[in-house]
């Protein structure tokens, strides 16, 4: 990998990778989360559940692939694990503690242990702040530490991310998109977190710095026994760097398997029309292959179909698709499938 | 992926200028509002020192030479009671200057706070708090002023305090509007992840980066807080004699405008002047004041 990175290892004393604990390190189950839409001058709005009863786990040091088109709930999956939108129902647990139920200064503290990154790096830096007090920050929240020993960690944190230190004095302004995607990446390692939520943290970037940010990513993982829920709606990029991948679509997750498995056998009928939409990099090929193109949209999340969530788009679609929701199913190959294809 | 592609440690583009520097450059460019920006220095710096610059004590009566011309003795003629009309000028820039700037401390002070709170909490808290503002902002403001200036009892520092009550409102508006987009920011709701207080994420996120409008509204609430001050003392509701401001000396000369037309045309054109230089210096802010988010890539 890059030699800023193995260069900076032997700078940084302050952060140690942590001894493997048993179990998951994040558990979630039933995770349900409504947002409350306006109504109008009399009566209230109604709800629009944007997640599910979404249950995923991610163990150490591994990378979970969270994908779905716009609107299936992905993102507002992630953010309800950290507790940055409030869940309405279900149960997160970081390492055994249940996060749901923290209190507010219960719940700050946890933070520490879980970070995000997020899509737009353009406006998740403060442009008003030189990048060294946005990646202090957590720092000067959680750790007492004195100016000397701070400015200490920023540099470190720069350099971990393939950084100069000496940029800390620097607007954000002055950075392209891939060097503040990585000051944001400096920040959200700052506390030495055990989950890191990456929430579309590639999809602004141009092609090769995706690669780069990928690579850090992985580098960090090693490093630090980071375990990462990586959301996306790019393939290629899930494929590159998740160990599993689970696929949403209308709020539930439908799919759940090993990166390999789920690229070469889907199981279930979304994930396969998701995967011939992925462009082949070879004509021939790209031009023989089967696409399975969705009819119609994306349904109304506030007014689901009955039965199967996937009844209205998808080409198998049979009765019982239309008045039954189909249980989680052990899919062929490993993982789990939600469709009645398999039951 | 190619190990040069990996293996370039960025360099930034040569150094640009910090933010400071390009404000000042670009403010610089604007002729007139740095002529205004002189102006007001000159002005400020002459009533801090008018003790030093003042020619004559500008309470002393001489009823032997009232109503002198310009010239002569006294620069800018003598009053109706043979005072100097520079020296009472100069001293009178004080009483007027520190009005304006109580009257735009209380407004900022009694609205930044309701504003910040407003845009962020949003919801309820937004409701009540726009609410009361839009209440405060029906009352016509001078009137208002006389009303409580009349139950308080004239004095210059009621009379302020009143005027900076009734500005607050457009701080209000001001700081929530802004408040409001700022919230939405991702740098607030990453912050927000790290598990920052409220109050660190408001002071440290939300008011620096809603600080430019609000200069440029206390430029502009300046002006307008001098011409009240102005209004209230012509009415006799401001600042008591013998000491002076440059409205009540218009007040005081107003009798005199056929026989004397110093005794108004100088406070007169000072504070025409003043006012005219916080609103140039105003729109000068605003525009070299801008963010600038998206530069860079």
């Amino acid at each position: 990998m890059t030699n800023a990175v193995n260069a900076s290892q032997s700078t940084s004393g302050s952060v140690s990778p942590r001894a493997d604990p048993a179990g998951p390190v994040a558990e979630v189950e039933d995770l349900t989360v409504d947002f409350r839409l306006r109504g109008g001058i009399l009566g209230r709005g109604g709800t629009l559940r944007a997640v599910r009863g979404v249950s995923l786990e991610i163990g150490e040091r591994e990378t979970l692939g969270l994908v779905g088109e716009s609107g299936s709930g992905k993102s507002t999956t992630g953010r309800a694990m950290l507790r940055l939108v409030e869940p309405t129902a279900g149960s997160v647990r970081l390492d055994g503690e249940e996060i749901t139920a923290l209190g507010r200064g219960d719940l700050r503290l946890a933070r520490r242990r879980m970070q995000m990154v997020f899509q737009d790096p353009y406006s998740s830096l403060d442009p008003a702040m030189v990048v060294g007090e946005s990646i202090g920050e957590p720092l000067d929240v959680h750790e007492s530490l004195s100016r000397s020993e701070r400015s200490t960690r920023v540099g470190d944190l720069l350099e971990h991310v393939g950084l100069s230190a000496t940029y800390a004095q620097r607007y954000p302004y002055e950075f392209s998109g891939g060097q503040r995607q990585r000051l944001a990446i400096a920040r959200a390692i700052a506390l030495n977190p055990r989950l890191l939520v990456c929430d579309e943290a590639v999809s602004a970037l141009d092609v090769s710095t995706q690669n780069q940010i990928l690579n850090l990513l992985e580098d960090l993982q090693a490093e630090f026994g980071l375990s990462y829920l990586f959301i996306a709606h790019d393939l290629a990029v899930v494929r590159h760097i998740a160990h599993r991948v689970a696929v949403m679509y209308l709020g539930e997750i439908v799919e759940t398997a090993p990166t390999d498995r789920l690229f070469d056998r889907p199981a279930h009928p979304y994930t396969e029309a998701l995967l011939s939409a992925v462009p082949v990099p070879n004509p021939r090929r790209q031009r023989e292959r089967e696409r399975i193109v969705l009819r119609g949209e994306v349904p109304d999340a506030a007014n689901p179909p009955s039965g199967c969530a996937f009844h209205t788009r998808c080409p198998h679609v049979m009765d019982v698709c239309k008045v039954e929701a189909p249980p989680v199913v052990t899919a062929p190959g490993g993982g789990t499938v939600r469709c009645h294809l398999h039951t | 992926m190619t190990a040069t592609a990996l293996d370039r440690r960025e360099a930034l583009a040569p150094p640009e200028p910090s933010a400071r520097a390009r404000f000042v450059r670009r403010f610089r460019r604007q002729k007139l509002a740095l002529a205004a920006l002189v102006y007001l220095v000159l002005v400020v710096l002459a009533a801090a020192l008018a003790p030093l610059l003042a020619t004559h004590d500008p309470l002393a009566q001489n009823l032997g030479s009232v109503l002198q011309q310009p010239g002569g003795g006294h620069i800018l003629g003598t009053d109706d009671l043979g005072r100097d009309v520079f020296s009472r000028a100069l001293y009178a820039g004080r009483v007027s200057l520190v009005a304006a700037a109580q009257a735009v401390g209380v407004a900022v002070v009694l609205g930044v706070i309701p504003g910040l709170i407003a845009g962020y909490a949003g919801r309820k808290v937004d409701a009540v708090i726009m609410r009361l503002t839009d209440a405060l902002m029906s009352f016509p403001p001078l009137i208002l002023a006389i009303a409580f200036v009349g139950v308080l009892g004239p004095s210059l520092t009621n009379a302020m305090f009143v005027i900076g009550v009734i500005f607050a409102p457009r701080f209000v508006r001001l700081v929530r509007g802004t408040v409001l987009s700022i919230r939405e920011e991702t740098f607030v709701e990453a912050s927000r992840s790290i598990g920052t207080p409220t109050p660190r994420v408001i002071l440290r996120h939300v008011l620096p980066n809603a600080l430019s409008p609000l200069i440029v509204q206390i430029s502009l609430t300046a002006a307008m807080a001098m011409l009240a001050e102005a209004s209230l003392s012509f009415l006799g509701l401001g600042v008591q004699p013998p000491d002076a401001s440059w409205g009540s000396m218009i007040e005081r000369g107003f009798r005199y405008t056929a026989t004397a037309p110093w005794l108004t045309v100088f406070p007169g054109l000072l504070i025409a002047l003043t006012v005219l230089a916080f609103n140039i210096l105003g729109d000068g802010l605003r525009d070299s004041l801008g963010r600038e988010i998206r530069r860079g890539s």
